[in-house]
């Protein structure tokens, strides 16, 4: 999206009636703001009032250059305190209480807007997908997967409604295997997921992440072959992406896909030429050769994915790091060196230890150290 | 997009010709684009009167 939609002239006229911070959250000096604002989706869109410091607005991952404008709009909005107009000023409200990290209470004031709003309120399709985003993050799975089944059908057929649907099947993909309502859920958000995956002009990550989930979905389901025909149908997708990108960084920007949807299909080696083409184009980039290491590691070619994790460990900084020495680890668990990877964990605690308390990465520390103990 | 400062043509002009005319009178523009400095974006935000947008990204 940095490369494409941020740059949109479009979007570049609405974005002077604001201040912009781009603000990397691997760097130490970020810290203090991560631990005022914690951040756990990349990228996550922040709308600050000046005035108190608070959050107006919060929006996690990517958005077509038409929702990033409706978004920056809603967020002055939200630091007016409204729009004059009983929707708008829920809607404002819902914004503020998400900003804040408290979902429930959002997703409530969500619904208020939408019922205010109206069926034909031009804002409907952004606050259906914001409602389904709470329930998410509130871990409100079977909410999130009902409100996507029921409201996703009645938006048009345009990003939001492809992100309320891949929302609400992640969401029912999450749930326990014997919850009662997940069968159900899947088998109403499945044909709709198919229906959005073909939706023209969405952005390519957000098309991608609806083949992940929906090959997913059907791994959940227990269909081996429906998954794999999913994964190739995502690779055909993958690779046409690859060809037409206009810039090295519209082509990389789908690279964890590509190693992702390599792995689903059970064939790593299929993503090392756009993975080595990465590292060419970006030589400082410590992504390409973890994500080689990765591939490598999956093909069984040792040497060469501990020659790729150094290069990457060179050029790693701040708590992204961790993953490398963690993928390291496996390396050589791989090569049944179990010493080095033993140490290799270790060093991942202490290079953790000496990090700000807000970049330490809690669930992936938890894993080192359940590794550490034996236990995974 | 991610020049540190991103001073509008426009103004940067208008500055110029009115500074021939009446040079005490004119501010320079403030800042409208920062990189990881967040007390700068916020004062930049505070003295313009408008919200604050922060992408909070990192390179993956």
């Amino acid at each position: 999206m940095r490369a494409t939609v941020l740059r949109d002239p479009a979007l570049v006229k609405v974005a002077r009636r604001f201040v912009w911070l781009d603000l990397d959250s691997e760097k130490a000096e970020n810290a203090a703001f991560l631990e005022r604002y914690p951040v756990e989706v990349w990228p996550t869109f922040l709308v600050i009032d000046p005035e108190d410091e608070t959050v107006a607005l919060k929006w996690l991952g990517s958005g077509t250059v038409e929702q990033m404008r409706t978004l920056l709009l809603d967020g002055a909005r939200a630091v007016r305190g409204g729009s004059g107009d009983e929707a708008g000023n829920w809607l404002a409200t819902a914004d503020r209480l998400y900003g804040e990290g408290k979902e429930v209470e959002a997703a409530d004031a969500f619904k208020q807007a939408l019922a205010k709003g109206g069926p034909s309120w031009a804002r409907r399709p952004r606050v259906v997908e914001s409602l389904v985003l709470a329930q998410q993050a509130a871990r409100r799975y079977e909410e999130c997967a009902w409100l996507s089944r029921q409201e996703a059908p009645t938006i048009p057929r345009g990003p939001s409604f492809a992100n309320a649907v891949a929302i609400g099947l992640s969401c029912a993909v999450s749930a326990p295997e014997n919850a009662g309502w997940r069968k159900p859920a899947l088998a109403a958000l499945e044909p709709l997921g198919l229906e959005a995956v073909k939706v023209p002009g969405l952005l390519a990550d957000d098309r991608a992440g609806l083949y992940d989930v929906l090959a997913s979905a059907r791994e959940a389901e227990g269909d081996e072959a429906g998954a794999r025909k999913l994964a190739e149908e995502y690779w055909v997708f993958l690779e046409e992406e690859r060809r037409v990108a206009r810039s090295p960084s519209a082509r990389a920007a789908l690279d964890p896909m590509r190693v992702g949807c390599a792995l689903l299909l059970g064939d790593p080696a299929r993503a090392v030429p756009a993975l080595q083409a990465s590292e060419r184009d970006f030589p400082s980039d410590y992504n390409p050769p973890a994500r080689l290491a990765i591939l490598f590691g999956e093909m069984g070619k040792l040497d060469e994915a501990l020659a790729a994790s150094d290069r990457a460990l060179a050029r790693a900084y701040g708590p992204r790091k961790l993953r490398v020495l963690d993928q390291r680890a496996t390396l050589y668990e791989k090569r049944g060196d179990r010493a080095r990877a033993r140490s290799t964990l270790q060093e991942a605690l202490a290079f953790a230890a000496k990090l700000p308390a807000a970049q330490r990465p809690g669930g992936l520390l938890q894993h080192i150290q359940s590794r550490l103990a034996g236990r995974d | 997009m991610r020049e540190r400062y991103n001073v509008a043509v426009t103004s940067l002009r208008k500055i110029l010709v009115l500074g021939l005319l009446a040079a005490p009178l004119v501010a320079p523009a403030a800042p409208s684009r920062f990189a990881d400095d967040f007390a700068a974006a916020l004062g930049a935000a505070r003295a313009r009167g408008v919200p604050l947008v922060v992408d909070v990204w990192a390179p993956w």
